[in-house]
């Protein structure tokens, strides 16, 4: 059974629609990014999926449980985007707070409380009122509130915005640790190279629709595109094998071809290995998460994705 | 339930933070301070009785609508008096003495005046006074004491005794200190003192009239409105509100602890100042008046009131200025409403109001919170718990009973479910709401 499941999920507000149908099924234990361009409908999704805004249409699904049902939220936890904590708080009763409110007793959180705010590097700050806390404190706050009762999902939107590199780090850290732990972490952002570190499975969304999902390694490997590599001079041959494939490109000892399927690939290799030049190398063409997610917003709505 | 003792506690620490409460703390031990500070000591019965009776020559006319003191030129003095203390675990205490009036000439004056005053007839001009039988006599001696919200009075008229005119008269009363004079008040813990020219009731009555209704009914409701509007639209700033919504919570139930921690906020500064004051009045005058006490709660309820349509305007409009106004306003015009209602019932009398203006005002004095009527139970139970059933009604009778009688239980019913509507209407708007 998917930890969070949506299922032609639609959100309208009053003059926009936020979500167009979007189904997902995040399963335990996985890192799930969602990207999109601003105002693509990522807020909205998790949102929805916590009972703070409610669905036009579609159905929602927390731990098993329909969204909106408090129980369903008891083992979630959650980072907001542009949370703003009350700043009568320190972190300390902040901690003290949140973590009441998801039932923990007073025994729990007198454990639990000093070990979090060690582990978001907030201890020197513990005890003054968040008004005095920079951005990026606020923001190692956040984390701990949104991991105070040891969550069994996390949503976290936006969680490195804010942060210094050192702190992304750390946090990239505290994901993949949760992971170990077989924590399910459904991860909202922009910084793709981010989500590409430590993310098993993107969904990319544009316009309130989901317009490609997959884990990463295969969406990151271009389809039909190779590397090869020689051991002799390839140039006077290129003219020939631009015959054979789709795109051919010249890079350094040797090509990168577009082929149309295994076969012609083949064809490719043997034309060379016939021209007595030995292939040294072949590697799949690798892409940036970037690309494809600029390749994905740029193509129609209708066109196929992979 | 642990979840919603965080939120009171949230509320808390939220007001600590603001210093607001502290204020009001300091401002409540001010004013139990300035109550501490007045003591009372009691006179002797003779000249106690003596000033009592001292301005029986005055008289009330009528002209019209208005009244006007008319004085004459006789002088009532008493002497021979023995105190009989009350029987068997009774309070009260009973005076038996002799009131004298004298001249005799200018006393029958006064009396045919009062009678005349009570009929509406026109004054008695002219030397040639008419002689008021014994009867009118005493029962004008007794009306001088019920004015003085003393109701147990027994006159019987004694031969005169050359130039005036001698009675015998019994007084019983629940206690000395409903006589007028009766103590020497002392303020600024002794650094003045007098003869108290009302009586210590009256007196009281009029110093926690002014705690329970101005201070705090006024001015530390105002504070309270403003400081606790903020609570509600604090919790729902976009950024904020995620962060609990998030958590395994039941909006209408956080509504609701929220709407629960406003109203604590007030409940500590109402205990303390009324509670104080109470105690520190009651130890002074050797006199507990749990009229006044109770009043604490008639405070509470107006609060509770107001504070439920303050949630319901934070949910709609999310701005604690919003919420201040509005609530302020409708504080206003209910109250407002209660006086005009009033004041059109008791004109009634010899001014037909046209019908729809009646009910249009009872319409309105039912739907909305009814801070008036809230404020006069409380200024009756004062007066009550100070004078006694009996003499209090005289009192309001004395001082205009041209409003309509507080009625108790139509006014805690309909509190109490304008409470509920706001409450639910705040809940439905906030559940349903997408933040
Ligand atoms: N409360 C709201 N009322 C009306 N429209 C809203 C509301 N919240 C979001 N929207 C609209 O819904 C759309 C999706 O917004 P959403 O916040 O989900 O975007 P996002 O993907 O999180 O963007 P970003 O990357 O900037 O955080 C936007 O067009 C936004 O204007
Ligand atoms: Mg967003």
């Amino acid at each position: 059974m998917p930890v969070i499941e949506t299922r032609g999920l639609v959100k309208h507000y009053r003059n926009v629609q936020a979500l167009k149908g979007v189904s997902v099924a995040v399963e335990a234990g996985e890192i799930y990014g969602l990207l999109g361009r601003n105002g693509a409908g990522k807020t909205t999704m998790v949102k929805i999926l916590l009972g703070i805004a409610h669905r036009t249409a579609g159905e929602a699904f927390l731990l098993g449980r329909p969204v909106g049902d408090p129980a369903a939220r008891a083992r979630v936890g959650f980072l907001p985007e542009d949370h703003r904590f009350p700043d009568y708080h320190t972190a300390e009763s902040a901690l003290d707070f949140y973590a009441s409110l998801s039932g923990m007793s007073r025994r729990d959180r007198r454990a639990r409380i000093p070990e979090m705010i060690e582990r978001v590097g907030l201890k020197e700050a513990a005890r003054r009122k968040i008004r005095t806390y920079s951005k990026g404190m606020k923001q190692r706050l956040g984390l701990g509130q949104a991991m105070i009762h040891d969550p069994d999902v996390l949503f976290l939107d936006e969680p490195t915005d804010g942060v210094d590199p050192v702190g992304r780090k750390q946090i990239r850290d505290v994901l993949v640790d949760l992971k170990s732990r077989g924590k399910t972490i459904f991860l909202n952002s922009h910084l793709l190279s981010e989500v590409e570190l430590v993310s098993d499975r993107v969904a990319i969304l544009e316009l309130g629709l989901l317009r490609r999902e997959g884990d990463v390694p295969s969406m990151t490997t271009a389809k039909d595109v190779y590397e090869l590599r020689f051991d002799g001079r390839i140039d006077p041959l290129l003219p020939e094998i631009q015959k054979r494939v789709r795109g051919l490109r010249r890079i350094d000892q040797g090509i990168e071809v577009d082929v149309d399927g295994r076969d012609a690939l083949n064809g490719v290799i043997d034309f060379v290995r016939d021209r007595g030049i030995g292939l040294v190398g072949l590697t799949p063409k690798k892409q940036t998460l970037e690309d494809v997610f600029l390749q994905t917003i740029d193509s129609p709505p209708g066109a196929p994705t992979s | 339930m642990r979840r919603y003792a965080a939120v009171l506690k949230d509320s808390l620490v939220e007001t600590l933070d603001r210093k607001s409460l502290t204020f009001l703390l300091a401002v409540s031990a001010f004013i139990i301070l300035l109550c501490a500070s007045v003591g009372y000591r009691e006179l002797d019965a003779e000249g106690t009785l003596r000033h009592l009776v001292r301005h029986f020559n005055t008289v009330a006319t009528f002209r019209g609508m208005n009244a006007r003191a008319t004085r004459f030129d006789v002088h009532f003095d008493v002497s021979d008096v023995r105190e009989v203390v009350g029987g068997e675990g009774d309070s009260s205490v009973e005076y038996e003495c002799t009131l004298t009036a004298a001249p005799v000439k200018e006393f029958h004056r006064c009396v045919l005046a009062w009678q005349a005053a009570k009929s509406e007839e026109s004054r008695v001009e002219g030397d040639s006074v008419p002689e008021p039988g014994p009867e009118a006599e005493e029962s004008f001696v007794q009306a001088k004491f019920r004015e003085r919200f003393i109701p147990r009075v027994t006159v019987r008229g004694k031969s005169a005794e050359g130039d005036a005119r001698a009675f015998d008269v019994r007084i019983r009363t629940s206690r000395r200190a409903v006589l007028e004079g009766s103590h020497e008040i002392s303020v600024l813990f002794g650094a003045w003192s007098t003869r108290l020219p009302t009586s210590v009731a009256v007196f009281l009555i009029g110093v926690e009239v002014l705690v329970a209704e101005y201070i705090a009914g006024i001015f530390g409701l105002l504070i309270a409105i403003v400081f606790t509007a903020g609570f509600v639209p604090a919790m729902l700033q976009k950024g904020t509100l995620d962060l609990v919504l998030a958590r395994p919570i039941r909006r209408p139930g956080l509504l609701l602890t929220k709407y629960v921690g406003g109203f604590l906020y007030i409940v500590f500064p109402a205990v303390l100042l009324i509670g104080g004051c109470w105690l520190i009045l009651s130890w002074r005058a050797d006199f507990f008046n749990f009229g006044f006490l109770a009043s604490i709660g008639l405070l509470l309820a107006t609060f509770a009131l107001l504070h439920s349509f303050s949630v319901l305007c934070g949910v709609l409009f999310r701005s604690s200025i919003a919420s201040i106004m509005m609530t302020v306003g409708l504080w206003g015009v209910s109250w407002l409403v209660g006086v005009v209602r009033d004041g059109v019932h008791a004109f009634q009398v010899d001014w037909a109001a046209p019908g729809a203006l009646v009910k249009a005002l009872d319409a309105l004095h039912l739907i909305l919170p009814k801070t008036r009527d809230l404020g006069r139970a409380a200024v009756e139970l004062i007066a009550r718990g100070n004078l006694g059933a009996e003499a209090s009604t005289m009192m309001a009778q004395q001082a205009g009973a041209e409003a309509l009688p507080v009625q108790w239980g139509s006014c805690i019913a309909s509190s109490a479910l304008f409470v509920a509507v706001m409450l639910t209407a705040a809940c439905w708007v906030f559940s349903r709401r997408d933040y």
